[in-house]
């Protein structure tokens, strides 16, 4: 029996990658029927690369929060309040202001979440879904009270989000390598370090971190500022990919692709486990999902009916894994009926 | 009595677990009108015999007779159609309803819910009884003795003939425990039969008609109250010989490492008693006498209320169980292993190095070759069997090998004074020898290591001293030519009211 459930871990990795590479090539094969296009050109490649880049990023703070044990809703609203702030900075002082005040907003902001959640002690769904709503004014408060395009930011955006690089014959943006080592650090920070190892233990057995004298409430505050860090960093790639340019709903339901991508991808609802590469692949996956429709030139509604399969697929994988283990682990040995000794 | 037709009669219950039976060809009868007390240790097997009897679970051999109907096993609806009422230590009600919605529950009066009715209802029991509770009330605003009347009044209004009270004193006051015998005696008179569970012996003299004793899922005997009395009645609940074997031990014991002194906190209170290294301390009480709940104070888990904890005779300020372990050199090894444990999902060498990673990082980044080092050195010393230690998950190993990374991770912070909480508990004999063997080891390195367990085996082959606990207090302690089965059995089921 533990052999099969090893088998079927790797297996799972790999389904994943199969699932990518079949949604990619179905793709690659309606491309040319029913838009007379290509799909498997670099460029177009690339291009979904460029496009998800910061989504990936925005993925590596949300896979701590899950792998933790707790979700956010309120990360979408939380990157629009953060664009809205840089615009603002940006416009008034300087790109490296702008960037420092931006990401210690997002710090701060997501640490709030935080620190309800380890105060209050409830279910991070409710903390985030009332700080969804306080963002959400936030950001038009912030913008005068109205809906507002902010142009012409400075040229650092690009460099950080933006730049054309040429690859493979293409071009490559270069959020896509800012994602490449915001990824590699992410890892680094789950896999290697002391800290990375909490997050785990936090999301496999809270009750057993408070015994072994780690403040759980400290973990959990921290968690959320890590993870309000790459959030930070998403939005500035992000505003770097849309020509230095923000407005009040950049990000606005990126929370849910990621979530979903996460999911996907084999990180746990409420915990207990998940590799940073599972949510690369899980994104892409969405990401892949999202420009092939694009690419099919689809229904722009059909593409919601499609997303919202793969989100609740995505679930249904989760669950069925859940329960499998759960009815793995209530399964006993057949009972060894002793003869009494006694009469 | 004898005369009169039981109401119920269990004959050749058994009931078998994987490798334990529980219940080995019990029969006792019930009468109607009497208080029938049910007697015996923690694991005796009471309460699976009343599972029995509520449709719970079913038994792998015997019959029920209920009514003349004879059944192989229960089920909850058959039980109920019977008038088998039970009421549970953990009380079954809808805390946002009131009291009168509660006790009719599943009743219907119309076609709407009718308030009038059901507070009537509620109004003529609670005057029968005596008691004084406005049936309006919501649950969750009731004490636990009036929220424990309003579950025998729900059993009450439908009828109940048999009713089955599992250790119902445990949460109440002195007055409300007079409450509840006066109702139980009227219900008696009522003709009900009462079958009581309680490991307080001094109200099984107070209350009861006859007793039935248990003792490790065996039937013993069943006696007449008033022609019983308090020693004898222990000598049933504990006549076993000793079997288990333990593996001899050759330890110095030296100076004292750990002193309570009137600690406090968390529920229990006043607890004092020194422990020396290499010495073993037994802590022996029944189920929720505080055993564990003081033990958490002493690792900082749980608030320290009043009292002090000495280690090597100089004072402790334990806040949190970092402080316990890094400073002060105690680890414990909790009761429920999976739970608070270990990382199930995580691998052997992952558990093992958890409490130490502040030690083995540089700058926050994990050592692997100390790691590994330290999860080698463990694995080894605790003769811990798995393919891989860096590859083997937790969840994947038997009980006894779980228990045995729980240790290693514990003692990886290289403690001096080792708490146990059950460390024996849901493991097979071969693994739970080997728990000793570490356990004297620990001794004979001068650890000092203390042991709250409900196994008596162990308790007496273990032990150097043993602190006995009653009700989330101390009764007393026992030196090595004190221990008996008796001694302890008898201090531990005395009733302490505050």
């Amino acid at each position: 029996m533990k052999k099969n459930k090893n088998l079927s871990a790797y297996l799972r990795d790999f389904v994943m990658l199969i699932v990518l590479f079949a949604v990619v090539a179905v793709f690659a094969i309606l491309g040319p029927v029913v838009a007379d296009r290509n799909f498997l050109a670099i460029q177009n490649l690339l291009n979904i690369l460029s496009q998800n880049a910061y989504l990936i990023i925005l993925g590596i703070g949300i896979t701590f929060i899950m792998l933790g044990g707790a979700m956010d809703l309120s990360t979408g609203f939380l990157i629009s309040t953060v664009g809205i702030i840089v615009a603002l900075v940006d416009l008034s002082t300087n790109f490296v202001l702008a960037v420092i005040v931006g990401l210690a907003a997002a710090v701060v902001l997501s640490t709030f979440n935080g620190l309800m959640y380890s105060w209050l002690k409830v279910f991070p769904f409710i903390i985030t879904l009332g700080t969804q709503y306080m963002l959400n004014g936030a950001t038009y408060l912030l913008s005068g009270g109205q809906t507002k395009t902010y142009m012409g930011l400075s040229d650092g955006f690009k460099v950080l989000g933006g730049f054309n690089i040429p690859f493979l014959g293409g071009n490559l943006k270069s959020g896509v390598l800012v994602m490449i080592v915001m990824v590699i650090i992410g890892s680094f920070i789950l896999n290697k370090t002391h800290f990375g190892r909490n997050i785990y233990a936090l999301g496999s057995n809270p009750e057993a971190v408070a015994l072994s004298g780690v403040s759980v409430a400290k973990m959990r505050i921290a968690i959320f500022a890590l993870a309000g860090l790459f959030f930070g960093i998403a939005q500035m790639v992000n505003i770097g990919r849309l020509s230095c340019t923000v407005n009040n709903s950049m990000g606005l339901g990126d929370e849910f692709i990621v979530m979903a991508g996460c999911m996907l991808g084999g990180i746990k609802m409420g915990g207990g486990g998940g590799k940073m590469s599972n949510m690369v692949i899980g994104v892409l996956i969405i990401g892949v999902l999202n420009s092939g429709m694009n690419f099919l030139n689809m229904n722009q509604y059909w593409k919601y009916v499609v997303l919202g399969i793969a989100l609740l697929a995505a679930i249904t994988l989760d669950t069925m894994q859940t329960r499998a283990a759960a009815n793995a682990a209530k399964k006993v040995s057949a009972p060894v009926v002793k003869e009494e000794n006694k009469e | 009595m004898e005369t009169r037709k039981p109401v119920l009669s269990l004959k050749d219950i058994t009931k078998i677990y994987p490798g334990v039976v529980a219940l080995n060809k019990v029969s006792i009868d019930f009468y109607p009108g009497e208080v029938h007390a049910i007697i015996g240790e923690n694991g005796a097997g009471k309460s699976t015999f009343i599972k029995t009897i509520t449709g719970a679970h079913a038994p792998d051999g015997g019959t029920i007779t209920i009514d003349d109907c004879t059944y192989e096993a229960m089920t909850p609806a058959l039980a109920r159609k019977h008038g088998v009422e039970c009421i549970y230590q953990e009380f079954n009600l809808i805390d946002v309803l009131s009291a009168a919605e509660n006790i009719c529950y599943g009743e219907r009066y119309g076609k709407l819910v009718n308030q009038k009715k059901m507070r009537q209802i509620a109004q003529e029991i609670f005057d029968d009884f005596g008691v004084d509770i406005d049936p309006a009330t919501p649950v969750r605003d009731l004490t636990p003795g009036h929220m424990q009347i309003v579950e025998i009044a729900k059993a009450v209004s439908k009828k109940a003939r048999i009713l089955i009270l599992d250790e119902p004193t445990a949460p109440l006051s002195v007055a409300e425990v007079e409450i509840l015998f006066r109702i139980v005696r009227k219900l008696q008179a009522d003709g009900v039969a009462i079958i009581f569970i309680s490991h307080r012996l001094d109200e099984v003299f107070a209350l009861t008609n006859r007793v039935s004793i248990l003792r490790d899922g065996e039937y013993i005997t069943t006696v007449n109250t008033h022609e019983t009395n308090r020693a004898e009645l222990i000598k049933y609940m504990v006549g076993r010989e000793m079997s288990a074997t333990f593996p001899p031990r050759n330890a110095t014991i030296g100076d004292v490492a750990l002193e309570l002194k009137h600690l406090s906190g968390n529920g229990v209170r006043d607890i004092s008693f020194k422990a020396h290294k290499g010495e073993v301390v037994g802590i022996s009480g029944l189920v929720g006498a505080g055993r564990t709940e003081i033990m958490k104070v002493v690792f900082g888990a749980e608030k320290r209320q009043f009292g002090e904890v000495y280690v090597n005779g100089k004072k402790a300020d334990i806040r949190n169980p970092h402080d316990a372990m890094h400073k002060y050199g105690i680890c414990l090894i909790p009761e429920d292993r999976k739970r608070e444990g270990c990382f199930l999902s995580e691998t052997i060498s992952w558990n093992e190095v958890y409490n130490v990673l502040g030690k083995i990082s540089h700058f926050g980044v994990v050592d692997k070759k100390k790691e590994k080092e330290i999860a080698e050195y463990y694995g080894e010393s605790m003769r811990i069997k798995a393919p891989n230690l860096d590859k083997t998950k937790v969840m994947t190993l038997s009980g006894g090998n779980q228990q045995k990374v729980v240790v290693g991770k514990a003692l990886a912070t290289q403690s001096d004074i080792v708490i146990f909480d059950e460390p024996t508990r849901g493991i097979d004999v071969g693994a739970k020898y080997e728990i000793y063997e570490l356990i004297n080891q620990m001794c004979e390195e001068g650890k000092c290591v203390i042991m709250v367990t409900s196994d008596m085996e162990e308790l007496l082959g273990m032990s150097d001293r043993i602190v006995v606990f009653g009700e989330r207090c101390m009764v007393g302690e026992l030196t090595k030519e004190e221990f008996s089965q008796e001694r302890i059995l008898d201090m531990a089921s005395t009733e302490h009211h505050e």
